[in-house]
This record gives structure tokens, C-alpha cells and sequence, in this order.
């Protein structure tokens, strides 16, 4: 009886943690219910494999339902930033759907397909590879590490499935022909160049203003990028590195790093980090005392939405380049709602350059769905690579156009503004023409700094 | 900046120790290696988040809450889930059972966490999160991690004294010693192995704790912070705790120094190192005895 008892009580174990940790759930909790609903539904019309090989059958696909393969993080330290992401991508989906669907193809119906990267290579290629051979999925949306994106991207080409590059921005993404592959917002050689161009002009504005620098980064092709791109571009305005600082994504401790930054004290620290190590950093140097007068961050770990609620107002000050900022929105008042109504879907949380970066890749996806007229793979990417997307188009909340290289499908339109946290709220500062009336840059950026302020 | 950098040494070397107690208990006394206890740290950390924030307890007052509630898991998931794999695989050459359930505990914990809470980073904030307190030379040190470190301490010197001048204590090293031996000597084996495992997830719980005061909570952060867990068990040796404490504040220096001559990822990278070599060259630990 015992046995038996213990039998039960493993296997109900097993089943709740396979439950929860199975691919096919892919992501978060959330989303894993979602896929749970939609596994049901497939399998009340005779099995979701078979519904997907009915649904190939038929290239026009009219009135049918389009799967669309999302990959992120879901799982581990980069989870955050997937969240922000997919309620992006889902908001476009919802709306595309509830506008009435692809009306190229009879209203079809999108529905998008998850898969779990684990921030690893080799999972990331296995689901790719899992969404567009078992799943069947039109099109693929992610992935955010460049690294991984990159063996997303392999897998995308070899299978000539389009992919809509979201919230990675290596150059590596970009060199070099890319056929099945877009980017709609900055990469990092755009990043580096703006940082460079705000140094130039602050040291116009205030001659010798910004002498030596310091370079944090996160051990990763993302970081590296960056931290290459920096040397160079500092180098070039013969501005001296005192700090060079490599740091993993699982550090638990900053502060040998920011007693470097107190012994140097460079004018500028340039920094790329993800979410956990922003928030350590931003925490350790507000305990020390410690500010530049300018801590220009790369939109990553402090875009995220858990950033202000877990630093307060510590990071006020800070600058930040990014594709995309609220106050983006803030000057296309007919674009207003989407701001609005995204704030109301996810319970008060704020639109984040990540989840920007998700509704634009999914709107891209769309838009070449509705011009291909098909959800063929071949046809929705020659579709997506003719794409124009005028800045005035009424889902683009980029401040540019929407076109794409057609070598290396690089939007080269992209321009990264910056933005500068002042009372815990990011606003767009940089360059100064796009600043929304009532706000401008302040440098030195820690006199809005807490630590200064209580001095 | 070298004074500063020793003292983050030694003070993140006892948080690291803390770390290591539950699963250097737990594997001096069974001798399974608990895989889970990253995740048995994290479920503290939510305990704590959820004390703080319901409750408005004080963090440290958590441990009330937090050391019985996993104390209680810990000696009862022994007891229904790892003793009867143990009496199965008792006469089994290569316990492969023992080994893999608490790697399951671990990613059920973590993906559990994860379907409930979601990867939302969450954190607590109390008065002092941001106090820096002079530690002589004009330098600064963050007060939760003194903290922290002095509760590491305190738990160590607790744990020695149960060890060595409890009747219970006694009783689980004579366990650990040779089973057979003690359960002649009337010492009911398996109640000492239910004892064992809520101990060290008790201990996790300590560190949970700690870590929750300055660290962001999340349901992976168990693998973050969980790993040089087992750096230390393996360099302080097995079961030994004064050997726990000092290989953490070997690895707790080596970080600090490490960071500072080079830069943080590298000293990861010399972790890692001194593991590998403390593995090849002594892998009975630094301080542990070598099996004759």
C-alpha cells in the first residue's frame, strides 16, 4: 500500500514538473496556459499535427489560421526581457486579429507557436528547428541574445523560413548577405555611434568635459560588440579608457567593479548589462556615492519594466539609447491609444523598448502576410524584404521609416534617440530636436542623481 | 583598495559559506548530493518576499517563518520521497535513483515558481539596502552583506556546537561515521537521515534569507547563486563545516582579488579553476579526510 501511496505521489511530481518544464509549453506560465488552451483546441479538431498539415495543404491558407513561431528566453535570468517581448507581439496579434484578420487570405487568423531558447545556442536551433518542421510555422519572431539569434538565423536560411529579427542588435546580424532575415530597430554599430556623437557634442557644449571613460560589459557577443565598438569610437575622440570591466550574466556582486569606477573616476561610463546586473550595479554605486557625469547604458537592463520598481529613483540621470521610448509616442498623438490600451491589457505595466520591438516585428510579419496574400515561407519573405513602411503608418511607433537592405535585411532607417531617466521615467532627450516640450537633457546627469541631491 | 577588496572578500566568503552548509550537511551525513538546494534557496527568498510584503515582517525576522517551513519540507520530503529510494537502492552498486531525485526536486521547484510567479525580478527594500558603513580607511562597505555575513558566522558556530555537543548532533556524525555501527549502538539511522535532510534545507533557508536582503528574487536565481555551493563542497571538504567555511572565504577572496587584478568574469573563471584542480589534484577537499 505503501508503495503504491509513494508510486502515486511520485508520479504526480514528475508529471507537474514535466508539466512545467516541458518545450512544447515553451515559456512562461502565462503563455504555457495558453499553449495548454490551444493544445485542447487542436486536438478537438483531430489533432494539432494533422490541422497543421491541412492548413500546408492549402498555400492560399483563406480564412484558415497562420502559426507564427515566437523563441525567447523564457526561462532563466533573461526571462523578464521574453515577457516584454511576447506582450508586444501578442498586443499586434490581438489587434491584427480582432481588425479581421489577414484580408489578403479571406481574414485568416494568426496564432502564434513558443518555444524556449534557455539563452543557449543549441536549444534555440532544436526549437527552431521543432516550430518550423513539427509546428509549421509560417514565420519566426525572436530572439534576443545575439548569439542565439544567430543560431536561430542559421536555422531560419537553412530551412528559407523568415525571421523577424526582435531585441538583438549584433552587428553579426547584419553583416553579410541575410536572405530570410530582417531587423526593424538599431543595432549596435548604431548604438556605439550615438554614444560617440553625444560625447562630441557634450564636449562641444562644454569643452573638456568628458576626458576618460569607463567600459562595463556583459560577457557575451553582445557586450563584446559593444565594448569593440567603444574602443574605437573613443579612441577616435581621444578619450581614454581608465576601466574596462567584463562581468558575467549570473555575477552576484558589483562592488570591486564600482570601487575601480570610485579609484578612476572617469567622466563617462559606458555600459552594457542585462537586467540583473543593471540593478546591482545601479544599487551598489547609489550605496557608495559614486556618479559620473554621464552613464550612458545601451537599452537593455534598464528598459525593463521591473528596472524603476526594483532601483526606485537611483538610476535618475542615467541616459540611455534606445530604438524607441514612450515619449516616442508621445509625439504621434494618433498613435497615442497603443501606448493606452497596452498599459490596460497588461495591468498598468508601461510599453518598454523591448515590447516595441515585439509589436513592430509581429505588425512586419503581418504586413508581408497580407502583401504575400499566402502563408508560403518563400513568399511572405520576398513580401517582407519589398516591404515600405512609411513613418506615418498607423501600427509604426518607430520614429523612421520600415524598409530593409536587401542584401543584408538591415532597416537602415534605424536611428537610435536617447533618453534620459528623470524622476524614474525615461524621456527622450537626445538628439535635443526630438525632445517633447517641458523636458531637456541634464548634464552632468548626476545632478538629477539622488546621491547628489542629498548631498 | 586592497584593504576594502579583503574585507568584501571575507565578508561575500561567509554569505558564499552559507551557501554550502545544507548541502555539505547533507552530503557529510547521507551521502546524496543535493542538487535542489539552489532551488530550496530560492523558495526562501519567496518566503521572505512573501513576508515582507504581506506581512510586513522585517527580513531577518523571516527566518522565524522560513528555517521551521523548510526545516518541516526538508525532513518530510526524506521521509515520504528519498528514504524508500534509499531502502530500494541500498544494495545497489551505483544509486543512480538517489542521485536524480533531488536534481527533480530542483527543476520541479524552479519551474513551479515559475508557472506561479512568472520570471518577474522582485525585491525587497528595507531602510538599510542602501547604508554603506565605514570600514576604516575612508572605505565603505554595504551594512546587509555585514549583516549577511555575520548571521553566515553565527550559523556556522550554531551548527558546529549542534554537531559536536548535542546528543542529536552526535548522533548524525556517528551516522555519517559508519550507519551500521550506530544503528547497533541504538541510533534509528533513517529518523537521523529525516533529521539530516531537513537540516540542510533549513541551513538553505539561511541563505536564503540572507542573499533575499540585497539580491533580486527570481525562480532561477537558485542556479545563479546555488553553484558555488558545490566550488565550496568540494574545496572545503565534504561534510567538514570548518572546511565549508574556510574554502568560502577562499572563493570569496579569490573573487574579490580576482576582480580587482583582472576583472569579474575572470575571477568566475579562477573559481572554477581552483574546482577542477582541488578535484584532480585532492578530491577529498582541502580539508577533508582522504578515504583510506
Amino acid at each position: 500500500m505503501k508503495k503504491k501511496l509513494l508510486a502515486v505521489i511520485l508520479a504526480a511530481f514528475l508529471a507537474v514538473s514535466l508539466a512545467a518544464c516541458g518545450g512544447d509549453s515553451g515559456g512562461s506560465g502565462d503563455s504555457g496556459s495558453k499553449e495548454t488552451e490551444k493544445a485542447e483546441k487542436a486536438e478537438e479538431t483531430q489533432g494539432g499535427t494533422q490541422a497543421a498539415s491541412d492548413t500546408a495543404a492549402d498555400p492560399g491558407n483563406a480564412g484558415g489560421t497562420i502559426k507564427l513561431g515566437v523563441l525567447f528566453p523564457y526561462t532563466g535570468s533573461a526571462a523578464a526581457v521574453a515577457e516584454d517581448a511576447q506582450k508586444g507581439i501578442e498586443f499586434a496579434v490581438d489587434e491584427v486579429n480582432s481588425r479581421g484578420g489577414i484580408k489578403s487570405m479571406g481574414g485568416a487568423q494568426i496564432e502564434l507557436i513558443y518555444g524556449d531558447t534557455q539563452s543557449n545556442e543549441e536549444a534555440a536551433a532544436s526549437e527552431a528547428e521543432r516550430l518550423i518542421s513539427h509546428e509549421g510555422v509560417s514565420a519566426i519572431l525572436g530572439c534576443y541574445q545575439s548569439t542565439v539569434t544567430l543560431s536561430v538565423q542559421n536555422i531560419c536560411e537553412k530551412y528559407h523560413v523568415p525571421l523577424a529579427i526582435t531585441c538583438s542588435t549584433g552587428d553579426a546580424l547584419t553583416e553579410g548577405p541575410h536572405p530570410y532575415s530582417v531587423t526593424i530597430h538599431e543595432q549596435n554599430m548604431d548604438t556605439t555611434k550615438s554614444h560617440a556623437q553625444f560625447i562630441s557634442d557634450m564636449n562641444a557644449k562644454e569643452p573638456g568635459a568628458i576626458k576618460t571613460a569607463a567600459i562595463l560589459r556583459q560577457n557575451d557577443d553582445w557586450g563584446q560588440a559593444l565594448g569593440d565598438g567603444w574602443q574605437e569610437e573613443l579612441a577616435a575622440l581621444d578619450i581614454e579608457i581608465v576601466v574596462d570591466e567584463v562581468f558575467a550574466m549570473d555575477v552576484t556582486d558589483l562592488t570591486t567593479v564600482v570601487t575601480k569606477l570610485v579609484d578612476k573616476n572617469p567622466d563617462v561610463v559606458l555600459n552594457a548589462c542585462y537586467f540583473q546586473s543593471m540593478s546591482l550595479l545601479t544599487q551598489t554605486m547609489a550605496g557608495v556615492g559614486y556618479e559620473p557625469k554621464a552613464m550612458l547604458c545601451s537599452s537593455s537592463g534598464e528598459t525593463d519594466n521591473d528596472f524603476i520598481p526594483t532601483v526606485g529613483n537611483n538610476a535618475d540621470g542615467f541616459f540611455t539609447v534606445s530604438g524607441w521610448g514612450e515619449d516616442v509616442l508621445a509625439s504621434m498623438p494618433d498613435k497615442a491609444w497603443i501606448g493606452e490600451e497596452y498599459i490596460e491589457r497588461n495591468n498598468g505595466e508601461h510599453y518598454t523598448a523591448e515590447s516595441a520591438a515585439g509589436w513592430a516585428a509581429a505588425m512586419v510579419i503581418c504586413e508581408s502576410l497580407e502583401a504575400a496574400g499566402s502563408d508560403d515561407a518563400e513568399a511572405i519573405n520576398t513580401a517582407m524584404r519589398a516591404l515600405e513602411i512609411p513613418e506615418d503608418s498607423w501600427w509604426n511607433i518607430y520614429p523612421y521609416p520600415i524598409s530593409f537592405n536587401q542584401e543584408t535585411g538591415k532597416n537602415e532607417n534605424a536611428i537610435p534617440v536617447m533618453g534620459q531617466f528623470q524622476d524614474t521615467k525615461i524621456k527622450l532627450i537626445y538628439p535635443e530636436s526630438i525632445a517633447v516640450e517641458g523636458t531637456e537633457l541634464v548634464f552632468p546627469g548626476y545632478e538629477l542623481s539622488p546621491v547628489y541631491k542629498n548631498r | 583598495m586592497y584593504y576594502e577588496t579583503l574585507i568584501l572578500g571575507l565578508v561575500m566568503g561567509c554569505i558564499y559559506t552559507a551557501t554550502a552548509l545544507g548541502v555539505n550537511i547533507i552530503y557529510g551525513i547521507m551521502k546524496i548530493v543535493n542538487w535542489a538546494s539552489g532551488s530550496l534557496l530560492m523558495i526562501s527568498m519567496f518566503i521572505v518576499y512573501g513576508a515582507t510584503t504581506l506581512l510586513h515582517m522585517n527580513p531577518y525576522l523571516t527566518l522565524l517563518i522560513a528555517i521551521p517551513v523548510m526545516f518541516t519540507f526538508g525532513y518530510f520530503f526524506q521521509h515520504i520521497v528519498i528514504r524508500p529510494l534509499y531502502l530500494r537502492e541500498r544494495a545497489d552498486s551505483n544509486p543512480v535513483g538517489l542521485l536524480l531525485v533531488t536534481a527533480g526536486l530542483g527543476i520541479a521547484l524552479e519551474n513551479i515558481m515559475l508557472m506561479i510567479f512568472q520570471s518577474t525580478p522582485r525585491s525587497i527594500s528595507m531602510p538599510i539596502s542602501l547604508t554603506y558603513v565605514d570600514i576604516g580607511f575612508g572605505r565603505k562597505l554595504s551594512l546587509v552583506k555585514i549583516i549577511g555575513a555575520g548571521i553566515a558566522l553565527v550559523t556556522v558556530a550554531l551548527l558546529w556546537f549542534y554537531m559536536n555537543r548535542t546528543y542529536s548532533g552526535k548522533a548524525l556524525r556517528a551516522t555519517s561515521q559508519d550507519r551500521e555501527a550506530a544503528q547497533l549502538m541504538g541510533i534509528n539511522v533513517l529518523k537521523s537521515y529525516n533529521v539530516a535532510f531537513g537540516l540542510g534545507c533549513a541551513l538553505c533557508a539561511i541563505a536564503g534569507v540572507i542573499f533575499a536582503t540585497f539580491y533580486t528574487i527570481t525562480p532561477a536565481v537558485g542556479t545563479t547563486i546555488g553553484s558555488k555551493a558545490f566550488i565550496i563542497l568540494v574545496l572545503g571538504g565534504k561534510g567538514s563545516i570548518g572546511g565549508c567555511l574556510l574554502a568560502g572565504l577562499i572563493i570569496g577572496l579569490v573573487e574579490a582579488f580576482g576582480g580587482l587584478f583582472f576583472d569579474s568574469y575572470m575571477s568566475q573563471i579562477f573559481c572554477f579553476a581552483i574546482f577542477v584542480l582541488v578535484l584532480y589534484f585532492k578530491p577529498s577537499g582541502l580539508f577533508g579526510k582522504s578515504r583510506v
